[in-house]
C-alpha cells in the first residue's frame, strides 16, 4: 500500500469534535487523536470492536495484558472518543464493572473507488456502517474528472450525512493495478495518464489529511477481514468481480501481499474454454465479459444495476453465463485449495448481489455434485457491493487503529 | 506421513501416532528421554530448506516436493502455511498419470543403489514434466506472487536443475502477460531434502524464531 505521508498523524492535539470544529482554534483539516496507537492499544481496541461489549477484567483475560495496562489503555481510548462506557454490569461480588463499547462516531473515514466504469465515494463510521455514498457511472474517467467528482461528492457527503470533517481519520483510494496501462476494450489513449500520476496528491485540494492508495481487490479483502466474514474465517481468498476480475488473500487475519505486492492476481489465472482455447479467467468471468456477451446479442447495459431488471432472452443469457462462470471458477477454486486451502472463498464486486449469491450457490452445488472430499466454503462477501470503496475507507482505520503483523514489525 | 504436529515423546504419546494408528514414539527405544518430532514430509522438507537451503534467503516461497505424487506448500513468516485442513495432503496433480515422476524416482533410487551418477534426462521426459508443471507454475505466480518457487524431492538433482531451467524459459514464453514471474530453482538439499528437514525439526522447534508467534496471544479469535 502506498501512503502519502510517513509520519503518524493521529497524535498531538486533544479535545472532542466540538472543540476541533471551533473556528477560534483553527482546527486541523483532519482528525487528530491523543493516542499512541501502539500495539497494546490496537489489540484492546480490536477486542472491544469485535466483541461489542466487554469489561476491563474480561479484556485482561482475553489479551493477557495486565489490568493496570488495560485501565491505562482504555482510558486513552475513552479520551480519544473511540470507545464509551455503556453501562455497569454486575459480575459477582464487588462494585459493578463498566461495560466498554465502541463509539461509532469516534472517527470516520472516506473511501474512493476509481475504476474503468465508475467513481464512488463513501463515508464510513468506526462500526463499519456506511454513512454516506455518492457514485457516478463514468466510463474511463480521467484524473481531472475524478478530481472534480471528489470535490463535489465530498461536499455532498458532508452536507447529507452531517459528518464533522474534523473527525475524518483519512482518505483511502482503491483502484485496479495497471489502470492506465492494461489493454481494455474502448480505453481511450488519454487514459494512460493514470500510469504516471500521483494519485494521492490528486485530491489534496479537497483533503489534506492522510491518504492511502491500494489495489481495489486488496482493499476489498482487507475490509472483509476487519468488518465482514473475515471475523469467522481467518484465512480466505476474496474474488472481486468487477469490470475485470481481481483477488486478495488473507492468511491468519493478515493480508498476504506476496513478494512484490502482486498476489491475488486471479484474473490472470488461465482456464480452458469449451472450444479448447486457453485464456485468462477475467476474459470470461467478469462484469466486462458478461456485458460483452449481452452486447453481442444486441442487449446494452450501462450500469451493473441494469442486470437486475433483465427478462426474457437477456435473463437466459445471464443464466448461461452464470453456469459457465461457475465451471471456470470451480476449476480455479480447486487450485486455490491445493495451493492455500483457505477457510473460505468470498465473492464480491460490482456484480449485483443476487447474481453473486446465485454464483456462490452454483459453485457450492458444483462441488457437492463432484463429491469432492475437500471442498471450499464459497459465499458472497458481507461487504460485496461497494467493497473496494468500503475497503478503501477501512485503510486509515487499519493503519492507525487495528492490529496487524506489519504494525508489529515496525517496532 | 500424516501432518501430525511435532511433539516430545514425554508430553503426549497419542500425538506421536501417524495416520495409520502406529505409535511411532513407542517404536523407538534409542534413548528414552530423547524428544521426538513428527511432521509431514512436506513440512520437514520446507523446514530443511528454510534453515539450510535456498529458502533461507527468501521471504516467501512455494515448495514443490516431487515424488510419485507431488505435493506443495506456501512458506510465509518462516513456516509452512498448513491451511484450513492441516491433516489433508494437498496433491498438486491429483488426476494426472505421472509417469515422468515414477521414472525420475526410479532413476534416483537406482543411481543411489549402484553408487552411480544418474543419466541425463531425455527430452521427452523434460517435455512431459513441463507440460504438467507449467500450468501450476503460472497459477502459483498469479495467486501467490512468491519470492521463489523451489523444486525438491526424490528426483536426481541434475534432473531438477534441467527441469527448473526449462520451466523458467517456458514461463516467460507462454505467460508473458502475468504480473509476476518467480524464479524457479532446485532446492539446495536435493533428494535429501526431506531427510535433512526431518533432522532439522528439533532445531526449528527449539531455536528458530517464528514470526506469527508475535501475534499469537493477541488473535481476537482465540
Amino acid at each position: 500500500m502506498k501512503q502519502s505521508r510517513n509520519r503518524f498523524p493521529l497524535r498531538s492535539q486533544s479535545g472532542g469534535a466540538a472543540d476541533e470544529d471551533s473556528p477560534s482554534k483553527s482546527p486541523p483539516p483532519y482528525l487528530t487523536l491523543d493516542i499512541d496507537a501502539n500495539h497494546n492499544q490496537r489489540v484492546v481496541f480490536q477486542e472491544i470492536r469485535t466483541r461489542k461489549r466487554v469489561t476491563r477484567s474480561e479484556l485482561a483475560n482475553i489479551t493477557g495484558l495486565t489490568k493496570p495496562t488495560i485501565v491505562n489503555v482504555s482510558r486513552q481510548l475513552l479520551q480519544a472518543g473511540l470507545i464509551v462506557e455503556a453501562e455497569r454490569a454486575t459480575l459477582g461480588r464487588g462494585q459493578p464493572a463498566w461495560v466498554l463499547e465502541l463509539n461509532p462516531d469516534g472517527a470516520y473515514s472516506v473511501g474512493l473507488n476509481i475504476d474503468r466504469d465508475h467513481l464512488s465515494l463513501i463515508a464510513l463510521d468506526l462500526s463499519g456502517r456506511i454513512r454516506g455514498r455518492v457514485s457516478a457511472e463514468i466510463g474511463f474517467a480521467l484524473p481531472d474528472e475524478a478530481k472534480s467528482f471528489v470535490a463535489d461528492a465530498w461536499q455532498t457527503l458532508a452536507t447529507r450525512s452531517k459528518i464533522p470533517l474534523s473527525r475524518v481519520a483519512g482518505l483511502g483510494i482503491a483502484m485496479p493495478d495497471d489502470l492506465g496501462t492494461l489493454a481494455f476494450p474502448g480505453k481511450p489513449p488519454a487514459y494512460s495518464v493514470w500510469a504516471d500520476i500521483d494519485v494521492a496528491g490528486l485530491f489534496r485540494s479537497t483533503y489534506e489529511g492522510p491518504t492511502f492508495v491500494e489495489n481495489d481487490a486488496v482493499a476489498a479483502a482487507i475490509g472483509e477481514s476487519q468488518f465482514g466474514h473475515g471475523l469467522d474465517a481467518p484465512s480466505f481468498v476474496y474474488i472481486l468481480i468487477s469490470v475485470l476480475l481481481g483477488g486478495g488473500i488473507v492468511i491468519n487475519r493478515n493480508y498476504f501481499r506476496g513478494e512484490n505486492g502482486r498476489s491475488g492476481e486471479i484474473g490472470f489465472m488461465q482456464v480452458k474454454t469449451a472450444t479448447g482455447v486457453t485464456c485468462s479467467l477475467q476474459d470470461v468471468v467478469s462484469l466486462g465479459a458478461l456485458s460483452e456477451r449481452l452486447k453481442s446479442h444486441g442487449i446494452m447495459i450501462s450500469r451493473p444495476d441494469d442486470l437486475t431488471h433483465l427478462g426474457g432472452s437477456a435473463a437466459i443469457i445471464v443464466d448461461e453465463w452464470l453456469e459457465e462462470a461457475c465451471g471456470y471458477l470451480t476449476s480455479i477454486f480447486a487450485q486455490i485449495r491445493q495451493f492455500i486451502d483457505p477457510d473460505a472463498i468470498m465473492l464480491g464486486g460490482r456484480l449485483p448481489e443476487h447474481l453473486l449469491d446465485r454464483l456462490a450457490t452454483l459453485c457450492q452445488q458444483r462441488q457437492e455434485d463432484a463429491r469432492s472430499a475437500q471442498w471450499i466454503d464459497v459465499r458472497r462477501a458481507k461487504l460485496s457491493s461497494d467493497a473496494p470503496a468500503i475497503g478503501a475507507a477501512i485503510l486509515p482505520f487499519q493503519n492507525f487503529l487495528l492490529p496487524s503483523l506489519q504494525m508489529l514489525e515496525r517496532f | 506421513m500424516s501432518d501430525s504436529i511435532a511433539s516430545s515423546r514425554n508430553s503426549n504419546a497419542g500425538i506421536g501416532t501417524n495416520g495409520v494408528g502406529i505409535d511411532l514414539m513407542a517404536l523407538s527405544d534409542i534413548a528414552r528421554d530423547m524428544p521426538i518430532y513428527i511432521d509431514s514430509d512436506l513440512a520437514a522438507a520446507t523446514t530443511g530448506e528454510l534453515l539450510f537451503g535456498v529458502g533461507a534467503t527468501l521471504q516467501t516461497f512455494y515448495f514443490i516436493l516431487l515424488d510419485v505424487r507431488p505435493v506443495g506448500g506456501l512458506v510465509i513468516h518462516q513456516a509452512l502455511f498448513r491451511g484450513a485442513h492441516p491433516s489433508h495432503k494437498r496433491f498438486l496433480l491429483p488426476d494426472a498419470e505421472l509417469r515422468w515422476c515414477h521414472e525420475a524416482v526410479a532413476v534416483e533410487r537406482e543411481a543411489r543403489r549402484g553408487h552411480q551418477s544418474p543419466p541425463d534426462p531425455n527430452e521427452a521426459w523434460v517435455q512431459a514434466a513441463c507440460n504438467d508443471l507449467l500450468p501450476l507454475v503460472i497459477s502459483i505466480n498469479c495467486l501467490l506472487n512468491p519470492g521463489g518457487l523451489l523444486l525438491g524431492g526424490q528426483f536426481p538433482q541434475e534432473w531438477l536443475e534441467v527441469l527448473a531451467e526449462r520451466c523458467n524459459e517456458l514461463l516467460l514464453e507462454r505467460a508473458p502477460q502475468i504480473p509476476s514471474h518467480a524464479g524457479i530453482q532446485p532446492a539446495r538439499l536435493g533428494a535429501d531434502v526431506t531427510l535433512v528437514g526431518a533432522a532439522s525439526l528439533p532445531m526449528r522447534a527449539r531455536l528458530s524464531p517464528i514470526g506469527e508467534a508475535l501475534l499469537k496471544g493477541h488473535d481476537h479469535g482465540n
